[in-house]
């Protein structure tokens, strides 16, 4: 299979999107913030076909400057970026924020603390029984050529030189809406350019992959809210 | 106060007493160090070591429904899968590491030989998901189980409802391996002032300190982290042990230190089972140079009667009481008699 060939025909992003909403209640004591994911299938031609696509975004935090004022109470959210649901989060009215971090994938504190519920119940399909710790994200799909190249990405790792975890931060403002765009195709490449189909361990292999998602995952404004 | 009024107070409170499931408290041996385990996570109840008690030895946990945790952990032979170098689990298929003898598992923060399994709450996942051992996944062993009127009913009683989600299941397997504690061997009994050692014993017992114990620690009788030994990779198995996980050369053919506690009970011995006798092991360290994972340079040389003295005092770490604890063993009246009237 020519996989340049391939990459010639793919029209250039495959996009996961989630709407980052939030929204100020001027009038009532708790400002409601919303978190809304809106997933943005930007546009594949037919030669990939991605099956799965979820991920473990983490540890929410909101900052005035250098100041925390506020922390998710949920540890975890896993969301199917194939049928993205939003994420909200209730921050009180007083609290002035202006940048959000959180992290792709699940932090080494949790991924030792045994069994845990809610999206981080290894039910969900998101944890490695054979070498205890959670998967940050699932990529899966075939490459639609005459060899029909199945592809599975399982990133995850929490220990040491192959710690997987990413932590992103962004600028915000609470009276705008965002999307954050999560951008495969850069991972995509890299992996399929060196025909390396399936990688499914903790390894420094799943790190670099992790962090090329990382550098390409962006925060947009969507709409500015305060005119609504 | 009326007495007929106290007298009732006092029955109310002794009969309450009597229909309250009894709570274990998990009890520290006296010459053993703080356990790592956060029982306040997932405090002891004996309705809840019921369940993992009936789910330890119950081979629904395995795909074809033949291979239960016992298969491979008699609690006769120190929960280990004697005579048999390497396991096997459903359809025959042999698995890729012997399976070690389980005790005192609330001291470790890691699990398996190579220490993959990071709390001892996942633990059973990794045996019931491997294609080589149970081969099932939790999804479908929870449908399992939620089907079954004997285990809902135990859930209902553990935990006030019939829901068995993987939290529950996994804690109540967990409480019940927490209950796998050895500290009644001769030895332990001499390091609480209730025995002696024999003078064999005695002499063995300093040849142990000044060979075995830097890896051996007492009263664990390991050090939980992970060494090499000097022994040559299987070339059919290709196991490179810790390195496995952590992909550190520094790693390379390390493996977690067993216990060595009812060792004459947990043949055959190393990760690959490759020493069918104790002799066998004694043999391979009489005369031998390794170096720790900290760094420790240890030259063991071990003259025959050494051995015989060395043996002794192994034999002090046989724990009767342990191996033939009916709290431990298979619990024939929960899992024959009661589940044949459920269901």
């Amino acid at each position: 299979m020519n996989v340049r060939v391939c990459f010639k025909k793919i029209i250039l992003l495959f996009l996961c999107c989630i709407t980052l909403y939030s929204k100020a209640a001027a009038q009532s004591q708790k400002a409601t913030f919303f978190l809304q994911t809106d997933f943005d299938q930007l546009y594949l031609n037919d030669s990939i076909k991605i099956s799965k696509c979820v991920i473990y975004l983490t540890n929410f935090k909101f900052y005035n400057h250098a100041e925390l004022v506020f922390k998710d109470t949920n540890q975890a959210h896993l969301i199917d970026l194939l049928d993205p649901s939003p994420i909200q989060f209730n921050i009180p009215a007083n609290q002035v924020y202006n940048r959000v971090e959180f992290n792709i994938g699940v932090d080494s504190s949790t991924s030792v603390a045994g069994i845990l519920t809610g999206d981080l119940d290894p039910r969900k399909g998101m944890y490695w029984a054979w070498q205890s710790g959670y998967i940050n994200f699932k990529l899966e799909g075939i490459l639609n050529t005459k060899a029909q190249q199945p592809f599975q990405y399982h990133i995850g790792g929490y220990a040491g030189k192959l710690n997987a975890i990413q932590t992103i931060s962004f600028e915000v403002n609470p009276n705008n809406k965002y999307t954050l765009s999560f951008n495969f195709l850069p991972m995509l490449q890299y992996c399929l350019a060196q025909k390396q189909f399936e990688l499914m361990s903790p390894q420094l292999k799943a790190v670099q992959l992790a962090k090329l998602l990382s550098e390409n995952t962006t925060c947009i404004k969507v709409q500015n809210l305060s005119n609504e | 106060m009326n007495k007929g009024v106290v007298f009732f107070i006092l029955l109310s409170v002794f009969s309450v007493a009597f229909i309250a499931p009894l709570e274990s408290e998990f009890i520290k041996p006296a010459n053993f160090p703080k356990p790592k385990y956060n029982f306040q996570k997932n405090p002891f109840d004996s309705n809840k070591i019921n369940i993992g008690r009936a789910l330890f030895y119950d081979p629904i946990l395995s795909k074809d429904t033949t291979i239960s945790c016992a298969s491979c952990h008699s609690n006769y032979t120190a929960f280990a899968h004697v005579d048999h170098a390497l396991s096997h689990g459903i359809a025959d298929r042999i698995g890729f590491r012997n399976a070690p003898g389980l005790m005192n598992l609330a001291w470790h923060e890691n699990f398996m030989w190579d220490g993959a399994i990071n709390n001892l709450e996942m633990q059973a996942l990794a045996p019931l998901t491997n294609h080589l051992e149970m081969d099932e996944n939790l999804n479908h062993v929870l449908e399992k189980i939620n089907r079954s009127i004997f285990y809902k009913n135990l859930f209902k009683q553990a935990y006030g409802d019939e829901v068995i989600s993987s939290d529950r299941f996994l804690k109540s397997i967990t409480q019940f391996l927490l209950q796998i504690v050895s500290a009644s061997a001769k030895y332990d009994s001499v390091k609480n002032g209730n025995a002696t050692f024999t003078s064999q014993e005695n002499k063995g017992y300093h040849i142990f300190k000044k060979n075995c114990a830097t890896c051996h620690a007492e009263p664990l009788f390991t050090n939980l982290k992970f060494e090499q030994n000097n022994l040559p990779v299987d070339p059919n198995l290709k196991d490179m042990g810790r390195m496995r996980i952590t992909q550190n050369a520094q790693d390379s053919i390390r493996f977690k230190v067993p216990t060595l506690r009812n060792i004459a009970f947990t043949f055959p011995y190393m990760h690959d089972g490759r020493f069918s006798k104790l002799q066998d092991v004694l043999h391979h360290y009489e005369n031998i140079e390794l170096v720790t994972s900290n760094h420790t340079r240890i030259k063991i040389k071990l003259n025959k009667a050494e051995k015989v003295d060395l043996t002794a005092f192994l034999l002090t770490l046989t724990d009767q009481k342990f191996l033939f604890n009916p709290a431990l063993a298979f619990p024939k009246e929960l899992l024959l008699l009661n589940r044949r009237k459920n269901e």
